[in-house]
């Protein structure tokens, strides 16, 4: 008896659900995918409340039905955040905004040089359950709206080409292409970190070089050369080549393995880190109908060496920006002398800004080339 | 008494040990160790992991030493009557506690990651309805649930940790020794409270089929806990690294945000995740539910006491509401459990263990004296 | 008594049925009359009266029911023999008056099987089935001559079981035959075989075949009392039996298997399991049952195991698609657009616009459809139900679609879910999912993943709450630990030199069922 008039009781209770249930119910149709964000400064009023102006690029369903051929719309608003920004756009869509298949945030450099307002917008982006952490961030000198509105004869829906340059890049390593779980980990560390340059032009979008972000703030960018020195201290080299001069002819070889590893040496309280390196390459182009054939070990160990001192030049000159120009370390050796000099690092911790700079370090390149290709 | 003849096997009794456990510890466990020593923590969950599979060994052995009687038997044999029912009593409210504070943290986590504007009091409630209609179909189904479950959710679970590994980075578990034993020390009952759960066994001890096998499936369980403990733990904090994890409140959610499923149909695993986590945490709230349910039941000396799970939904329903927001919610199960979790998880084990020690003692005199 | 009755004051009476139990009379008059009073208004009783005997003066008389006794043997080996070879014996008078009934029944009827009964009832229940009831003068026990013969469907192969592989003989309607189909394949004097008779006014026979060393001892008690307690009226189909003796009435799921295969039965009972044959039914009830048994198949073990495995992940995929499929569209469209990739999402948002309603309401409609497209198709008559099936199907989809009622991938997810719940090999168990599917989609609905994560918890408690015949009905999924045994039979196949005992549903002793093989090579000889 007991029994079933429990299990009535809570039937009634169970059913009565369904009568005024369903609050998270949106249909996929009736929300808005902001598949990138484009973060700029309200060039009306910089420096006053509203001074955020967040462009929100959305995918047009009619196109991707096949019924019009405008991909992309933009809608901007300005305001203090983001989520007072999304309210105020509510206002003028039919649809809500839905930041859970966003790809890509463009920061403009405005932004990103005013620290506390670049902190708060990173903050919501890690606090959002929406937001994977797989989505990337970058930086564009100027107006961030501008990558947005780039109509790409590749790939129509702009936000996508965008996350293609980041995800389909193999070939170049002009530019650090880390996602937002890499930013945040960098940043959650020291608050130092490197962030992809994106430069729109006409029709397409370049991603190259980066900014400099130390103590999170944007202090200055460095070149593609330099990144690509510097993605060589950070043993994250994985392909990308360089251009030999060999008794005129010009030789590019392509890097297929690259290995970094690090020493530490202390002398009466100066610290030397000698960089290991160890990279594979292949010839790839010679000269047709040469004189000379590259199986002969002298050539090959001459373009070896030749190598080495390529890479060894371009590490250097990456060391170089980050000692004198940028003073920060963004190759990671703090957390390598952490990890493995922890004694050295409860000394240097506390200054190490100022111990960074001053730390010798000693490239060693050993390059060896592998391949030749289909010719002699 | 329940429908089914209540009797369990030793495999489904440690199946109930690790998914309860897991349940309670899961959620904030990287994040609370490296607090204070950083990488050291895992040395600290080894240390609290192994000193719990002793506590866990010694309630195997009440369990071993009064075969088939309820918890509230033995309180009685080893208390008297009066002493037992206010233990007992106790022991129903600190259950009912934790239950509580589980469900807040479930619905709160639900509420976060899947249904941002549901109210939390249907996410509970619903569960809740859940979890009673468990309590009611009683131990053996329990039992069964927990063995059927377990590989449904381990094997998708160890398959994401393990994607998550791919893109991790695992000299951030270094460097390693550099915490003082002092500081080791103190970072201990965290690690030991991450395993809390393992004294309810004690109160499902009289269902088990061979007593005798308590002690060993009981070290086992615990065991097997550890083990998946400090595979998590390496998981996230390879992942995240110290300084990341300690602005993090949920770690072990937002490690899968890291995980990419290349060319999967799903994009997010999160989906995924999520009813998994729904399993987990229902395999911790359902057992203790039961657990509240059976001993009323004694409490009472009812016959018929699977209609007790039902009266409870409400109660645990307005406890797990009571705090206003989750650091409260935290807050308060902090200083809640750093009392209550001895006493329940030491303090009593150990107090039936000397009383049976004393009555073995009279015991023998008498035998002697004879 | 429930709270039902007691507001309503609702009486049990007792069900009623055919009860007479007055004894059979020394006079043969009055025994025809009691039986022509009982069977009034039957115009299908046939009533031969003779008179035997040297002097032509000893009366007897025949009824059976026309077309359900054999004829022939009733002229050529019962009357002739009375009127004419009763007639040429030369016995002595004397004594064959005093035991005409003797000689009668021990010398002149030609006939293997017969029984006396001493009641008008059980006359009256062997005439119904029928056999002859054969009345003597001036004796107080009514004979039974065994002619049930009639008209039977021949055996054919199983409607709902067929298999590429394996016998093509099928359970039919008549009793007897079903029980010589599954002694064919058991040759051993342990299988028994117990008649029960079920039903008050049908009297419907019940066989509860067992082997007996090999049988679950608890489950056959179980079923022999539960048999025992059955009061009804008539039992027309197995499924009344299924229905009257399941642990647990309330539930979706068939805690008794069903088959129209014979091997199927006889391998039930290799292992240790109670097979219920039902007069009148092809289908044959394997009792107790799991999960894990409903979901296998005859041809899995004729088949290689490697194959067979195969076939098995993909049945469980199956049952996942079914239970699941159209809830988790909802659940995914509706609430958690950021689970699958960007491109799907944006593809169904395209797809979907202008589509009026939410997806659980398309989600009904379409499944809806599909359910009364495939009622339909069985009312239908063979060939055009499946033609009925296939252009309604196609022609329905894709017009929903081109109206502008539902997306394309519903549709889809429709067909796929329709597709595998076909692939489950129990109907039973499928139709318990098609019904639940339903309550997925609503859960999906209200909660989207979290009610679909809930109500999988919900159906998971309630199957590992239930047992068939005290063995759990999700073992061995529930056992693993102590049973590593039967998870050779599961999800995966083992071969079948692997499967050396039998399950956890056999008696506990006599569990070995094959010798180990390994020991002897086969290669051996070929290779020295």
């Amino acid at each position: 008896m007991l029994k079933k008039s429990s299990i009535i009781l809570m039937l009634i209770v169970f059913l009565s659900n369904f009568l005024v249930g369903c609050w998270d119910k949106v249909e996929i149709e009736d929300r808005a995918y902001a598949l990138a964000i484009a973060v700029d400064i309200n060039d009306e009023a910089p420096d006053e409340e509203d001074e955020l102006l967040l462009t929100f690029a959305i995918p047009n369903n009619a196109a991707i039905a096949g019924e019009a051929d405008e991909f992309n719309i933009l809608f901007s608003s300005t305001g203090t955040n983001g989520y007072a920004i999304m309210r105020r756009l509510g206002t003028r869509m039919n649809n809500e905004l839905y930041l859970g298949h966003l790809k890509a945030v463009i920061i403009s450099d405005e932004v990103a040089r005013r620290p506390k307002l670049f902190r708060e917008i990173l903050d919501a982006m890690e606090k959002d359950p929406l937001i994977s952490r797989k989505i990337y961030i970058a930086l564009t000198e100027g107006k961030a709206r501008k990558v947005l509105e780039v109509e790409s004869e590749l790939e129509p829906l702009t936000p996508r080409y965008i996350r293609e340059i980041f995800e389909g890049d193999r070939v170049t390593n002009r530019a650090p292409l880390l996602d937002l779980n890499d930013i945040f980990y960098k940043l959650h560390r020291n608050g130092n970190s490197i962030i992809t340059r994106l430069t729109p032009g006409e029709t397409d979008v370049k991603a190259g070089g980066g900014g400099v972000i130390k103590d999170f703030q944007l202090t200055g960018w460095l070149e593609e050369e330099e990144i690509r020195g510097l993605m060589y201290l950070r043993d994250e080299i994985t392909f990308g080549g360089y251009e030999l001069d060999y008794k005129n002819y010009r030789v590019p070889v392509e890097i297929t393995e690259s290995k970094t590893s690090y020493r530490l040496i202390e002398e009466d309280g100066n610290i030397s880190i000698i960089v290991d390196v160890t990279t594979e390459g292949d010839v790839r182009q010679f000269y047709f109908d040469p004189q000379e054939t590259l199986l002969e070990h002298e050539i090959l160990e001459a373009l070896e060496t030749m190598f080495e001192e390529a890479i060894e030049d371009n590490i250097y000159l990456a060391i170089s920006a980050l000692q004198e120009e940028h003073e920060v370390d963004l190759a990671g050796l703090d957390k390598y002398i952490h990890k493995y000099h922890p004694s050295i690092w409860q000394k240097i911790k506390d200054d190490y800004e100022d111990v960074f700079p001053e730390i010798d370090i000693v490239v060693n390149v050993d390059a060896n080339i592998r391949r030749i290709g289909l010719t002699k | 008494m329940f429908k089914n003849n209540d009797l369990i096997s030793s495999g489904q009794m440690a199946h109930i040990l690790i998914l309860t456990l897991i349940g309670v510890g899961i959620l904030n466990l990287p994040g609370d160790l490296t607090e204070g020593i950083g990488t050291d923590g895992l040395w600290a969950l080894l240390i609290g992991g192994i000193f719990t599979i002793g506590a866990a060994a010694l309630i195997g052995y009440i369990i071993k030493k009064f075969p088939g009687k309820s918890y509230f038997e033995i309180l009685t044999t080893s208390f008297t009557k009066p002493i037992a029912w206010i233990i007992a009593f106790l022991f129903i409210l600190y259950a009912l506690m934790i239950n509580a504070f589980l469900i807040r943290v479930f619905g709160e986590v639900v509420k976060m990651f899947l249904l941002i504007r549901t109210p939390i009091e249907i996410i509970i409630f619903s569960v809740l309805l859940i979890s009673a209609y468990l309590s009611r179909n009683g131990i053996e189904a329990l039992g069964r649930l927990a063995e059927l479950l377990f590989p449904i959710i381990m094997i998708p679970a160890l398959i994401l940790f393990l994607l998550g590994l791919i893109e991790s980075d695992l000299t951030n578990l270094l460097p390693t020794f550099q915490a003082t034993p002092m500081e080791l020390v103190e970072v201990l009952p965290t690690a030991f409270f991450s395993f809390a759960g393992f004294e309810f066994i004690l109160v499902f001890g009289t269902y088990l089929k061979r007593p005798d096998k308590a002690p060993k499936l009981m070290a086992t369980g615990v065991g097997m806990v550890l083990a998946i403990y400090v595979i998590i733990f390496i998981t996230i904090l390879s992942i995240f690294g110290t300084e990341q994890l300690a602005h993090l409140v949920w770690p072990t959610m937002s490690v899968f945000k890291t995980i990419d499923f290349p060319g999967l149909f799903i994009q997010n695993v999160e989906g995924l995740v999520m009813v998994i986590w729904v399993f987990i945490v229902f395999m911790s709230i359902g057992p203790i539910h039961l657990v509240k349910t059976i001993l009323i039941g004694d409490l009472l000396n009812l016959k018929e006491r699977d209609f007790m799970a039902l009266p409870l939904v409400p109660i645990l329903y307005i406890v797990a509401l009571i705090p206003e927001n989750i650091a409260q919610t935290y807050a308060f199960m902090g200083s809640f459990s750093k009392y209550a979790i001895p006493i329940f998880a030491l303090g009593v084990p150990i107090l039936i263990l000397i009383s049976l020690g004393i009555r073995k003692g009279i015991g023998k005199e008498r035998g002697s004296r004879a | 008594m429930s709270l039902w009755d007691k507001l309503f004051g609702n009486k049990e009476e007792p069900p009623i049925g055919y009860n007479d139990t007055t004894k059979i009379s020394k006079s043969l008059d009055q025994n025809l009359e009691a039986i022509k009073a009982d069977l009034t208004d039957c115009d299908d009783i046939i009533y031969r009266e003779a008179y035997v005997g040297k002097k032509g003066d000893y009366k007897i008389a025949l009824a059976y029911i026309d077309g359900m006794a054999d004829r022939d043997l009733l002229n050529r080996d019962v009357l002739s023999n009375l009127m004419v070879r009763v007639r040429m014996a030369d016995p002595e008078p004397k004594a064959i008056k005093s035991k005409i009934q003797d000689f009668i029944l021990d010398n002149s009827l030609a006939i293997t099987d017969m029984s006396e009964v001493e009641t008008h009832e059980e006359a009256m229940n062997f005439l119904l089935s029928g056999e002859t009831v054969l009345l003597l003068e001036e004796y107080d026990k009514a004979i039974i001559i065994a002619t049930r013969a009639w008209e039977a469907r021949g055996i054919s192969e199983p409607v709902t079981e067929a298999v590429i592989r394996g016998p093509r003989d099928g359970f039919v309607e008549t009793f007897r035959f079903n029980t010589v189909l599954i002694r064919r394949r058991i040759r051993d004097p342990k299988l028994k075989l117990k008649i029960k008779q079920v039903g008050r006014r049908s009297k419907t026979d019940i066989a509860v075949m067992y082997i007996e060393d090999l049988v679950n001892r608890r489950a056959l008690e179980k079923i022999e009392e539960r048999l025992n307690a059955v009061d009804i009226d008539a039992v027309l189909d197995s499924g009344y039996i299924e229905q009257l003796t399941e642990d647990n009435w309330l539930s979706p799921f068939p805690q008794i298997q069903n088959t129209e295969r014979p091997d199927t039965a006889s391998a039930a009972l290799y292992d240790g399991r109670i097979v219920l044959v039902v007069d009148n039914t092809p289908f044959v009830l394997i009792l107790p049952t799991t999960f894990n048994a409903l979901l296998q198949s005859a041809e899995d073990y004729y088949e290689r195991w490697s194959i067979a495995t195969a076939v098995r992940l993909l049945r469980y995929l199956a049952v996942f698609i079914c239970l699941l499929a159209p809830s988790l569209y909802v659940a995914i469209t509706s609430f958690h657009p950021h689970m699958i990739p960007t491109e799907l999402a944006l593809f169904i948002a395209a797809s979907r616009q202008g589509i009026p309603f939410p997806a659980i309401v398309e989600a009904l409609i379409m499944e809806a459809t599909i359910e009364i497209l495939r009622e339909a198709g069985v009312r239908l008559p063979g060939p055009i139900g499946a033609t009925i099936g296939i252009v309604g199907g196609l022609v329905i989809g894709q017009a929903a679609v081109e109206a502008g009622i539902v997306s394309p991938l519903m549709v889809i997810t429709v067909a796929i879910t329709a597709i595998s719940s076909f692939a489950i090999p129990n109907y039973n168990l499928a139709i318990g999912f098609r019904l639940l599917r339903f309550g997925f989609i609503f859960m999906a609905a209200f909660l989207g993943l979290y009610g679909v994560a809930l109500l999988m918890l919900l159906v998971m408690v309630h199957l590992c709450s239930l047992k068939s015949f005290g063995i759990p009905y999700m073992s061995p999924y529930t056992n693993y630990i102590d049973n590593p045994n039967d998870l050779k039979d599961t999800f995966v196949l083992f071969p079948l030199p692997g499967l050396r005992r039998r399950s956890l549903i056999s008696f506990r002793k006599n569990k070995v069922r094959q010798k180990d093989l390994r020991p002897e090579d086969f290669n051996k000889e070929d290779q020295s």
